[in-house]
């Protein structure tokens, strides 16, 4: 193909050569016959002919230019002009790229975070056909996550699934010569894998036969683990490792990058996961597993090829309601509580990616609508600013249109100018995004689903290079299209006085103006919407006090805990030696931690009482804890009496919500009521509600036993400092330590810590949305600023002899602020209104504000009337102060 | 030196440009009949050398405002000749209408200066 091409073009050349020399020949020949018949000799007449066609071969060379490399050498031209013309105007050029860089920057890396989390495919063979299986039994909790062992049965059946899987999480201490180490993963059933379409890479995964009791004791690393803790070794595989002092053999592990589930992901629908999954074992259904009931497992599954969610799901509820129909007729007293479940129920199949999206989608959707309002705004500023610097490059088009550049070549030449500015702005841009992103992976990779996947792909950069061209050729039309109107007609006698066309440019810089005010009064809107909220969430109280509080968890090894007075012993031992420590005013233990989501929900039922008609109040969460726990964490006792050590185990403390539910209107002191089958429980005393998982969700009814009653749950610890509480860790960790070396220390982190966490989000989201609408206002100020000082700088003369009639300064000032005064009206007039519609699609994201408080639209409206003010008056007050005789002489 | 050249020529190619498209869209023509009629249309008050023509000829072709054929002359020589294309004469209507106008310009200015004198 290259051959081909430079062959045609040897042979093409060849021709033209011969052609030129033709056509000079000729030439030559009739002016030399001309000039014989004129009455020369025709030796005299050649010799003129060749004089008067001048160099021969300067021509040719000029000739075989122009024909060859026009567009090359136009190329270069236009280049050198635009660089030129941006180095010539260095403050509109550098406001120009720094906008235009800023906006590029927010777009890209909006962008680069919505293609990440919601639309680029899980990285997984067909990953569209896997799903999450989820019921919502609304009396039992209130998100879509668990199922029972006995519906996967009957599910899995169904024919609706290539494969799927039932899915825990779970957590071992890896028995080690020094320290050991605790590790967090999930038990699945043997399907898991292949859900994901994935193999280990080395060994082999889970197949039926792990999955039977008494054989089940294998486990598949995960690629992070392996390489920690076993040197990347493939000889481990077939290896016994000691996990909570159980024997397991090491089958396989798992591709690098494979750690499902992972919190960030699955934080929205489940209660509580590892942060990243280490290992995997399998999940036994044992008899005992469906006797029991238990709504705590997750489920996912690969569709089969063909079938949709939709039918899957409607396929399975009707399987999920005979299940419930066979326990109503097994628990007759339970019968009313089923029968409103019934009702309720739904079943979910959701693709992974929606299940790992719910509850960011909204907010990234609003962000990335943000942001394009923003661009919007940086491209009016700029249309704004161009339209003032075309306006003193009137004089330059005209001449060169007058000396023959045509519209076409002028507007390349405008193109060019264009895309050096917004090249340059998007090479600026490419390497702020490069760096944000960085940046937003240490920050959030672990907090927000699938951050840790963000990187700058080629699509983001397609996206980001199409907005950069189409940016310089809207900018390259606006500006010819005010220029080839201007130019030749009044170009050379207009400098200063006010013509019809400027009259048009006065118009279309208007609009613009007006647009960019609308649009930072949405932005500053939706930002005083979010920061109110924001401020509302941290107002919130999470139902104790976190500051300068220690956790940690340390789960027992079996071996010094297997009978309940022992390891009721060890807990008491360690508060007291933690009590003990210096700087620590009291510690506790507790079963769950408040705001980490992880909770353990029991159904409860007032005795000698109906069941509420709110659904609320039938399942509360249930914590053991140590006598001291509300002391240590400050949770206030409302009424009655606090546990005390030795008190009976049947009594209980209940929060405020559960009292205002079960027993509205009545003293719950003294009262009764069930915890399951179990035998009832007497309420001895009331405490405040206290937040778990979230401050902006209703906090759930709540009650306490002692850690007595029941021993083997988890063991949190709670330790109140009279410090700054980072610096006990390793005394504390020591303390563990010395009462038993063979003790995993994990999850030590502050209490404020826990509360950062639970508001990162909305921190996120509330910063993200402040710095829009700043950036926003700083725009449309710098618009206005532009304008009103081109106003006055055109109007220099007219104030001169203004001022020299006897006009005052602050005459000139208000006369210049009048025109700024009528744009902000206009502006703020449509941003209002089309701020009205963004609070109300806003209103999703919201806490405690209502979205047309007036407070809001009031002060977004203050906050931009100032800033309009100050960009208006600043150029004002320079003309007012103008010395009336060199304003005169100004022209 | 051959710079400065280059920069006037830039200057007049403008004008000849005009002048040239202007010749043309009278009829169809070779480049000699071409300079004839530049000479007839400007009085002769246009002093280039005649070679000069031929690269605004090139230009012209390859902006597409030309076109060329192989013809006989009047002389029965072969010769190639130059006609506008549709691009070509929008193109030179443009150009007079601005030209007018800059002459008109110039004009105005001059006379607001003699008046005010």
């Amino acid at each position: 193909m290259l051959r081909f091409l430079h062959w045609r073009s040897v042979f093409r050349r060849k021709t033209f050569e011969r052609e030129m020399a033709d056509e000079f020949a000729f030439h030559l020949q009739t002016r030399t016959e001309d000039l014989i018949r004129s009455g020369l000799s025709p030796q005299e007449a050649e010799r003129r002919a060749r004089l008067e066609f001048g160099g021969k071969e300067r021509y040719r060379a000029e000739c075989r230019e122009s024909h060859r490399v026009d567009w090359l050498d136009e190329l270069v031209r236009n280049s050198r002009h635009a660089w030129r013309n941006l180095r010539k105007a260095p403050a509109f050029s550098l406001i120009a790229i720094g906008s235009l860089a800023l906006g590029l920057t927010a777009v890209g890396l909006m962008f680069a975070v919505v293609n990440t989390v919601l639309l680029r495919p899980l990285p997984f063979a067909e990953s569209d056909r896997i799903v999450t299986i989820s019921q919502r039994i609304p009396l039992l909790s209130s998100s879509p996550t668990v199922v029972t062992a006995d519906e996967f049965q009957l599910w899995e059946q169904t024919g609706l699934f290539e494969s799927a899987a039932l899915l825990d999480t779970a957590a071992y201490t890896l028995d080690r010569q020094a320290h050991p180490e605790r590790i967090y993963g999930a038990s699945v059933t043997p399907d898991f894998f292949r859900v994901f379409g994935l193999q280990p890479i080395v060994g082999r995964g889970f197949s039926a036969g792990d999955a039977i009791e008494g054989r089940s004791h294998v486990i598949v690393l995960s690629h992070q683990l392996w390489v920690r803790d076993f040197a990347s070794d493939p000889g481990v595989i077939g290896k016994t490792i000691l996990l909570s002092s159980m024997p397991m053999t090491v089958i396989g592990v798992m591709p690098a990058g494979f750690d499902f589930p992972r919190l960030a992901d699955v934080s929205q629908i489940m209660n509580w996961a590892p942060e990243q999954a280490e290992f995997w074992t399998p999940f036994v259904i044992t008899p005992k597993t469906i006797e029991d009931g238990n709504f705590d497992y997750y489920a996912i599954g690969r569709l089969r090829d063909g079938v949709t969610a939709a039918r899957a799901a409607a396929r399975m509820l009707p399987l999920a309601v005979h299940l419930f129909k066979e326990k109503e007729i097994k628990y007759p007293q339970y019968k009313g509580i089923i029968e409103q479940m019934l009702g309720l129920l739904m079943v979910y199949v959701t693709p992974l990616q929606d299940t790992m999206a719910w509850g960011i989608r909204d907010v990234l959707w609003m962000l990335l609508a943000a942001v394009a309002l923003l661009w919007v705004l940086v491209l009016f500023n700029l249309g704004n600013l161009l339209l003032t610097k075309s306006a003193l490059r009137v004089r330059e088009y005209t001449v060169r249109q007058a000396l023959g550049a045509s519209r076409w070549q002028l507007f390349r030449q405008n193109l060019f100018e264009q895309i050096a500015l917004v090249g340059s702005a998007s090479v600026i841009a490419v390497v702020l995004i490069l760096w944000g992103i960085r940046v937003l992976r240490v920050i959030a990779a672990n907090k927000l689903p699938r951050l840790y996947e963000l990187r700058f792909s080629v699509s983001d950069f397609t996206l980001l290079l199409g907005i950069t061209f189409l940016t310089a050729i809207l900018f390259a039309a606006l500006s010819q299209l005010l220029l080839s109107d201007t130019a030749l007609t009044f170009g050379l006698n207009s400098q200063g006085r006010t013509s019809t066309s400027d009259q048009r440019s006065n118009r279309v810089r208007f609009i613009l103006i007006v647009a960019e005010i609308a649009a930072s009064v949405v932005l500053l809107v939706g930002a005083g919407l979010l920061l109110k909220s924001f401020r509302n969430v941290m107002q919130e109280q999470p139902g104790f006090n976190p500051q300068r509080v220690l956790t940690v968890e340390v789960p027992f090894n079996p071996k010094n805990t297997d009978k309940p007075e022992k390891r009721l012993q060890h807990i008491r031992e360690l508060i007291d030696r933690l009590g003990a420590l210096p700087g620590v005013t009291s510690a506790s233990v507790v079963s769950y931690l408040p705001l980490t989501g992880e909770k353990e929900i029991h159904n409860v039922r007032a005795l000698g009482k109906p069941l509420p008609q709110n659904p609320e109040g039938i399942s509360a969460e249930y914590r053991v804890i140590d006598a001291g726990y509300f002391r240590t964490m400050q949770i206030p006792l409302i009424a009655g009496e606090s546990l005390r050590p030795g008190d009976p185990s049947t009594f209980a403390v209940i929060n405020q919500k559960m009292a205002a539910l079960l027993w509205p209107g009545e003293d719950p002191i003294g009262k009764q009521f069930k915890d399951g089958n179990n035998p009832p429980l007497k309420v001895i005393g009331v405490v405040g509600n206290v937040h778990n998982g979230s401050l902006e969700k209703p906090e759930m009814m709540q009650f306490y036993r002692l850690f007595s009653a029941n021993p083997y749950h988890a063991a949190r610890f709670v330790i109140r400092s009279a410090y700054d509480p980072e610096a006990l860790v390793p005394r504390v960790q020591k303390t563990i330590w010395q009462l038993d070396a063979s003790e995993p220390v994990t999850h030590i982190q502050t209490m404020e810590r826990l509360v950062e966490a639970v508001t990162l989000r909305r921190r996120f989201e509330t910063w993200l949305l402040g710095s829009f609408a700043a950036v926003a206002l700083f725009l449309s100020a710098l618009g206005l600023f532009g304008v009103a000082s081109l106003s006055a700088a055109r109007r220099t003369r007219e104030f001169g002899i203004r001022l020299a009639v006897g006009a005052t300064g602050g005459q000139i000032v208000r006369l210049e602020l009048a025109r700024t005064a009528t744009m902000v009206i206009v502006g703020l007039a449509f941003g209002v209104i089309a701020s009205i519609a963004v609070a109300q699609a806003m209103a999703g994201l919201l806490f405690r504000v209502t979205p047309w408080s007036a407070k809001i639209f009031v002060g977004a409206a203050l906050v931009l009337i100032a800033s309009a003010l100050l960009a208006g008056w600043l150029p004002a007050r320079r003309a007012a102060r103008v010395d009336p005789a060199t304003a005169l002489r100004s022209e | 030196m051959y710079r400065k050249k280059n920069e006037s020529a830039e200057l007049l190619q403008g004008t000849l440009d005009l002048l040239v498209l202007k010749a043309v869209s009278l009829g169809k023509m070779h480049g000699y009949g071409i300079l004839l009629r530049i000479g007839q249309i400007s009085g002769g008050s246009l002093e280039i050398e005649q070679g000069a023509l031929y690269p605004a000829l090139y230009r012209l072709e390859r902006q597409g405002l030309l076109e060329t054929a192989w013809g006989t002359s009047e002389n029965n020589r072969r010769a190639k000749y130059y006609m506008l294309t549709n691009r070509g004469r929008a193109q030179l209507k443009e150009e007079e209408r601005s030209w007018t106008r800059l002459v008109d310009a110039i004009g105005t200015v001059l006379k607001a200066r003699a008046s005010e004198a």
